[in-house]
């Protein structure tokens, strides 16, 4: 599609912001990026699946608003971030009720020496509000700013979250016997 | 933002990603889940709205000396979405996944077109008016009766033949009617009697069909 302005022709992108058309195309550009994030998130690819799935319905849900926001994956960020954490405090809810909390984190495997699967057990451990941040902070190159926007807490509290949770990191690699460093 | 204390960590997290096995296209069900999604925060407004006229409504009776109270309105307010986007929006969440989009093709007659596995079917909701026919039976039914004058949708006739699924259900004398068809005929139909049997169950649905019948009710008076 093209438009004509004042200084000629020029391309703009193909998507209808608000329509369907613009959600599918929107959604197909961005479900594998947003299924990564999740993946790190979860730490499974079935849960990482659900909270993708769940991610883009709202977001087409509210298609007006979010298509038409400056960068639409920033707010299916958004979206999918506070989904993984309220569902994430649900969960813990319902263990609370039903007595079995702190049985949430699973067990690494014996076997522990591939970094992929240390790496997603050490993230893992770590409380849920804090491993989104490390997620959006050094995977998805978010500013400390961002971050504490997203999560709606101080600058603050994202560095010295991220600090504690870089060093547990360090820690839990290093005690496998890997390092982000050298792998 | 990258520092090169942290690039380590990112490449580490990349290599994890990486490894995930490959998505399906999450599209459709994401536009199925969002349509859902959209329907229950519109039967909410309007629920609300009616809730919120028919307190009015009540607190005017209950004021000593105030007048008759006017009528509840039947129908959700003139903006709101129509009676078939509704029982369409309805259909789309309660219907097996299989169905990705339920929607009205014919207003006035209860007529839907529905996708499923990338095939088209027609389905009617065949819904009672004040004006529709009682059946027979209850024609002369005492009020009250349990089969003829009682708030619930009541299973009836159920068939699934040739191609054709049919569940029957009678709401205070009159037949409510849910068909889905093989039109035209290329593919099996995506849903099964106990999938239109659970509409009947659905609490939503008999809102809709008293909905239907009362409003036929204010307009023949």
């Amino acid at each position: 599609m093209a438009v004509t302005t004042e200084a000629g022709p020029r391309a703009v992108p193909a998507v209808d912001v608000g329509s369907e058309a613009g959600f599918e195309e929107f959604a197909r550009s961005a479900q594998q990026r947003l299924y990564r994030t999740a993946y790190l998130l979860c730490g499974d690819a079935e849960g990482a699946r659900d909270l993708t799935q769940t991610t883009l319905a709202k977001v087409y849900q509210h298609w007006r608003r979010a298509g038409a926001a400056e960068h639409p994956l920033a707010y299916a960020k958004t979206v999918l971030t506070r989904t993984f954490l309220a569902e994430r405090r649900r969960r813990l809810r319902d263990l609370l009720a039903l007595g079995r909390a702190g049985g949430t984190v699973p067990e690494p495997p014996a076997d522990h020496t591939d970094l992929r699967v240390t790496l997603l057990a050490a993230l893992a451990e770590l409380p849920p509000r804090a491993r989104a941040m490390v997620v959006l902070r050094y995977w998805d190159d978010q500013s400390v700013a961002s971050v504490a926007a997203l999560l709606r807490c101080s600058e603050a509290t994202v560095k010295s979250q991220c600090s504690r949770s870089l060093a547990r990191l360090r820690t839990r690699l290093a005690d496998a016997g890997l390092s982000m460093e050298g792998s | 933002m990258d520092t090169d204390e942290n690039m380590p960590l990112r490449a580490a997290l990349e290599r994890t990603a990486e490894d995930l096995p490959p998505l399906p296209d999450l599209v459709p069900l994401a536009v199925r889940e969002g349509r859902r999604r959209r329907a229950r925060a519109r039967f909410a407004v309007v629920t609300a709205a009616l809730g919120a006229v028919t307190a009015g409504a009540l607190g005017l009776t209950l004021l000593p000396g105030a007048g008759p109270a006017p009528s509840a309105p039947a129908a959700p307010p003139a903006d709101g979405p129509g009676f078939e986007e509704r029982v369409a929006a309805l259909l789309d969440e309660v219907l097996p996944a299989e169905v990705t989009d339920v929607r009205p093709v014919d207003i006035a007659g209860g007529s839907y077109m529905l996708d499923a596995n990338g095939t088209t079917f027609r389905m009617t909701v065949a819904v009672p008016t004040a004006d529709s026919a009682t059946l027979p039976q209850c024609e002369n039914a005492p009020a009250g009766s349990s089969l003829c004058d009682r708030e619930e949708l009541r299973l009836g006739p159920v068939s699934e033949l040739g191609g054709r699924v049919r569940v029957g259900f009678l709401y205070r004398g009159k037949s409510v009617t849910i068909t889905v068809y093989d039109w035209p005929g290329e593919a099996k139909v995506p849903v099964e009697a106990a999938d239109l049997m659970a509409l009947g169950r659905e609490p939503r649905f008999l809102e809709l069909v008293r909905e239907r019948v009362s409003a036929g009710a204010q307009r023949a008076r």
